[in-house]
């Protein structure tokens, strides 16, 4: 049961990081922290240093790629760009997606 | 696509750990600067800015561990810490280290050692093409000696072969002869070894020369075999490597021979062989009549079976025999031949390392059961700082493989070490020519390959884990009360009771190997000390080769010459000359008739005769006793009445032990003896003497009827100019030998002398297999009895040790120093004795294996088996010894307060 809602957040969180990344072009973690904190409704919900194994998920996957970079203030850090498998995978996973909170949806608009 | 990507990500990642941990903690360093940034510009002061940026990234600990696991497979992450873990406390007990990995490695080393030169000798496929379609026919006639072993032959002869050749199962025959040859090249003649063989086996074997061609057909239908195909080492000997060796001429046997071809490095044929050259079977004039071994490839698709029942058709058409008549034919892959020899010792030997191996197995884990009592309390805290009971399985068991790991790489350097020993005497023995010896074929291809090394690794990782399944298994349970008990004080819980059963199974098995080697020592001392029936001592022989044009005549003549020169000399006291010596599987058969018609031989009832040719003082210098009538002389020469000399066994199948001097016999049985030239009636021949039996064609087998007969008599050609010498010594012989070769060259300036050697080598030679057998099964039980004295001793001492407070107390209470050893010595020949009585059960159960292999003595020999029991009486009292002093020396008071 509790390993069934990790899943699925897991997933949750593997989308928002590659629409993020999708809209808003290459973004270190602590930028994509910040626009999570920017769209939820709760800022400390999330710690940030929970980004990391998605982060490293991706990675591995080939669907996100991460480069050493310089920040405006020139600070070094890390950033991470969409790569076309990337691109190819958040159309199908946003698409699954869809279909899955339709289906729940109607379900609770059922009961 | 991505999940298998990520899935070899993920390995990667676990390999390259120190990389990923850097680049991580630089990313999650620039992540809190970032953090720590964006507050001090929302107008915090630097020390709130640090929190605030810990507190809103969370626990850097949490997250770097999940993306650890995110990121790396867990477990071989733990598998490294485990195995660094492990090395560090490895280090730490270097005694403990030590012993384990050398014992082991002695099991795992004697193990693969076996294994790999069997592998080598008898599994790992022949290097030709399609190997396993490649077969040889044998047919088994009746024993000689009733109970004997069925002697194998080959079933056709040349002649008959078209119509094998005709099988519709085969694709190729061809026929092979060994051959041996002069050849003249520069000052010193060599002799060359190698084979007449049909064209057919280039195609049959799928062999290509690396230059010019291999045997072809038309080299078959020349009138002489002057056409030659040379080894690769050959040719980088006589020719440095020169393409201009195709068409050059080498001469062989005193004839030019022309090379047209130069086969690969490594090539060898016929399998496991080593020879030089290959000449084409030339069916005229020189094509033997005798039954030839012939290799066959059967066609595709074709089973074994089919192709058996081919031949044994074929048999009964060419043999005029029928299923019920016919002896048992036998078709093998020609691979299974090779192994033959050593097939009575397979089994025997293979349980002996593996024994070996056991053994030193149990000894190690016991030095791992000790260990891990020992370390109990070290198990206890680590348990108490939260690792799981799985996790401290986990690291017994890595523990165990890096022990057998460690092992497994000095095992393979002992195999390295054993096999360049196999591979460089192997072939050795004074007449590589002609004896057996050693003789294991495709010696020079022992090595370590995938398979052998990977046999290596399996029984290295099998025996890791069961040390860690053995140390990991007891531990759990006795994990919290092991904390509370301060320091070194250990539980026992029935862990002595396993320790002695280990023991008791290490002495049994001991036991089984030590009777094993001690019943192959004795049979190989038997074939030792056998008698001969003739003098080896003092005897000095050689071979001399005349070229092969000279007419027996002549040959005679030069060795009643070489003869008399030698024992002009001083440091000779007589010598004599003989077609073939003693000792030397090669002899010559005929027909003995009381009449001169001689009945039509019957492979049912096979001829049982040898004959010598020799000269006439042989059987003196061979010191063979004479014992009845004379002995040859040197009157009985050319065109004298013929004399012969019989042996006891031909007297007493012919004679009925009476009587034979006097007698005559007629003798048969090719052109030796019955010259195709020859005119009027067969001359008889006049038994003058009855010699002693000898062992003629080796130590082990017994006498058979025997014929000696003087050179000079002989009426046709022998086939051979070459002359074996025996020289009776006096004093060492070294101005003889010094000498001899000018001597022979002076005599004959195309001769040429090779194959020097004392007798006693040759008759030692003649057990090698056997003594090889003694030597390993007595260096196995040495290394087997030296396990169980310091396993028992361990065993013992670690008792001692834990029992100091009970020792204490007995001593408190009024035990004398004599009764507390015998209690230490009680332990000792207690387990001693019950792996003594287990493993002598063992070991006469287990006595079939030595069928075949023992000589002189029963594989139930009383004496071994109560020699072999005191031995290991005196083992347990021994290694009980210096505990049982050390318990008789525990200071009551001492004891009492150390814990």
């Amino acid at each position: 049961m509790s390993s069934e809602r990790v899943e699925l957040l897991q997933g949750t969180l593997d989308l928002i990081i590659l629409r993020a990344l999708s809209t808003m072009g290459p973004q270190h973690a602590y930028g994509l922290a910040a626009r999570l904190a920017q769209v939820s409704d709760h800022p400390l919900s999330l710690n940030q240093g929970t980004l990391y194994p998605a982060l490293v998920r991706l990675e591995q996957k080939g669907w996100i790629k991460g480069a050493w970079g310089k920040t405006e203030t020139n600070r070094e850090a890390k950033f991470y760009a969409l790569t076309k498998a990337g691109e190819k995978a958040l159309t199908k996973e946003a698409e699954k997606w869809r279909r899955l909170a339709g289906l729940v949806d109607k379900l609770l608009l059922e009961s | 696509m991505a999940s298998l990507r990520r899935f070899l990500q993920r390995i990667v990642s676990a390999v390259r750990h120190d990389r990923a941990e850097d680049d991580l903690a630089r990313e999650v360093e620039s992540h809190l600067a970032l953090l720590e940034e964006q507050f001090r510009n929302d107008g915090m002061t630097p020390d709130a800015a640090r929190l605030a940026a810990r507190r809103a990234f969370g626990g850097v600990e949490q997250a770097k561990e999940l993306q650890r696991d995110a990121r790396a497979f867990r477990w071989i992450a733990d598998l490294r810490q485990d195995l660094t873990y492990g090395a560090r406390s490895f280090a730490r007990s270097p005694g403990f280290t030590t012993a384990a990995i050398v014992t082991l490695a002695l099991g795992i080393g004697a193990a693969t050692t076996i294994f790999g030169a069997l592998y080598s000798i008898g599994l790992r496929p022949l290097p030709y093409a399609d190997p396993d379609r490649i077969v040889r026919v044998f047919e088994y006639l009746p024993p000689r000696e009733a109970g004997g072993a069925p002697r194998r032959g080959h079933p056709f002869a040349p002649s008959q072969l078209d119509a094998v050749r005709r099988a519709s199962t085969l694709s190729h025959i061809g026929l092979e002869i060994p051959r041996l040859m002069l050849m003249r090249a520069g000052e010193t003649p060599a002799r060359v070894t190698g084979s007449r063989m049909s064209a057919a086996i280039f195609p049959l074997i799928g062999a290509q020369p690396i230059l010019g061609r291999g045997l072809q057909e038309e080299d078959e239908q020349k009138d002489s075999d002057n056409a030659v195909v040379i080894s690769h080492a050959l040719w980088q000997q006589q020719f440095a490597g020169r393409e201009d060796a195709i068409g050059a001429t080498l001469t062989l046997d005193d004839r030019p021979h022309t090379i047209v071809g130069v086969m690969p490095a490594g090539f060898q044929f016929p399998p496991g062989s080593s020879g030089d050259i290959w000449t084409p079977l030339v069916p005229a004039g020189t094509a033997p009549t005798f039954r030839l071994s012939f290799y066959a490839r059967l066609r595709d698709g074709v089973p074994l079976a089919a192709a058996q029942q081919e031949i044994a058709a074929i048999y009964d058409a060419v043999r005029s025999t029928n299923p019920s008549n016919r002896p048992r034919l036998e078709m093998v892959p020609a691979k299974d031949v090779l192994i033959e020899p050593f097939k009575p010792a397979i089994t025997v030997l293979a349980v002996a390392v593996i024994l070996v191996l056991l053994i030193a197995c149990v000894n190690v884990a016991n030095l791992v059961l000790a260990r891990s009592i020992v370390r109990q309390y070290e198990m206890s805290l680590r348990s108490a700082l939260g690792a799981s009971r799985a996790r401290l399985f986990r690291q017994h068991l890595a523990e165990g493989v890096l022990l057998a790991m460690l092992s497994g790489a000095g095992g393979m350097i002992i195999t390295l070490i054993s096999m360049s020993w196999m591979r460089t005497f192997g072939n050795a023995g004074p007449r590589r020519d002609m004896l057996p010896g050693l003789n294991i074929p495709r010696a020079a291809e022992i090595h370590v390959d995938a398979t052998i090394a990977g046999f290596a690794i399996a029984i290295s990782l099998v025996a890791g884990l069961a040390f860690g399944v053995i140390a990991g298994a007891r531990q759990p349970a006795l994990l919290t009360p092991g904390l509370r008990r301060e320091g070194r004080r250990w539980p026992l819980f029935g862990a002595r009771g396993i320790q002695h059963a280990l023991v008791i199974a290490e002495v049994a098995m001991a036991v089984v190997l030590f009777i094993g080697s001690a019943l192959m020592v004795r049979s190989f001392i038997h074939l030792a000390t056998i008698d001969t029936g003739f003098t080896a001592r003092e005897r000095m022989t050689f071979q001399v080769t005349l070229p092969p044009t000279r007419t027996p005549a002549e040959v005679a003549r030069f060795g009643e010459e070489l003869v008399a020169r030698i024992e002009s000399m001083p440091s000779a006291r007589a010598a004599a000359y003989a077609e073939s010596l003693p000792m030397v599987p090669v002899g010559r058969l005929a027909l003995l008739s009381a009449t001169p018609s001689f009945p039509k031989p019957d492979f049912a009832a096979p001829p049982r005769l040898d004959v010598r040719i020799v000269s006439h003082r042989y059987v003196e210098v061979m010191g063979i006793r004479i014992v009845e009538g004379r002995s040859l002389r040197e009157t009985d020469g050319a065109g004298r009445p013929r004399a012969l000399l019989i042996n006891e066994a031909l007297r007493r199948e012919r004679f009925g032990g009476t009587s034979a001097v006097g007698q005559r016999l007629f003798v048969g049985g090719g052109p030796t003896f019955d010259p195709p030239g020859r005119t009027g009636p067969l001359e008889p021949w006049e038994i003058v003497g009855v010699v002693a039996d000898v062992r003629q064609r080796s130590v082990i087998d017994p006498a058979i009827p025997q014929i000696f007969m003087d050179q000079r008599q002989v009426p046709g050609p022998t086939g051979s100019s070459a002359l074996n010498l025996v020289v009776h010594l006096e004093g060492d012989g070294t101005a003889l030998l010094s000498s001899l070769r000018s001597m022979v060259a002076q005599m004959d300036p195309q001769s040429f002398i090779d194959n020097v050697a004392p007798l006693e080598n040759l008759v030692s030679n003649s057990y090698a297999r056997p003594r090889l057998y003694a030597q390993l099964l007595a260096a196995y039980a040495a290394v087997a009895i030296g396990l169980v004295a310091v396993g028992i001793y361990g065993v013992i001492a670690f008792g001692v040790v834990q029992r100091t407070k009970e020792i204490g107390i007995r001593m408190a209470l009024g035990a004398r120093r004599q009764q507390v050893r015998a209690l230490v010595v009680r332990d000792s020949a207690l387990v001693t004795a019950i792996g003594l009585i287990i493993g002598i059960g063992g070991a006469a159960w287990s006595s079939r294996l030595f069928e075949g292999l023992l000589f002189g003595i029963t594989p139930l020999d009383r004496t071994t088996y109560a020699a072999v029991a005191a031995a290991f009486a005196g083992i347990a009292v021994v290694a009980a010894f210096i505990p049982a002093r050390r318990a008789s020396a525990v200071d009551p008071v001492a004891a009492l307060r150390a814990e």
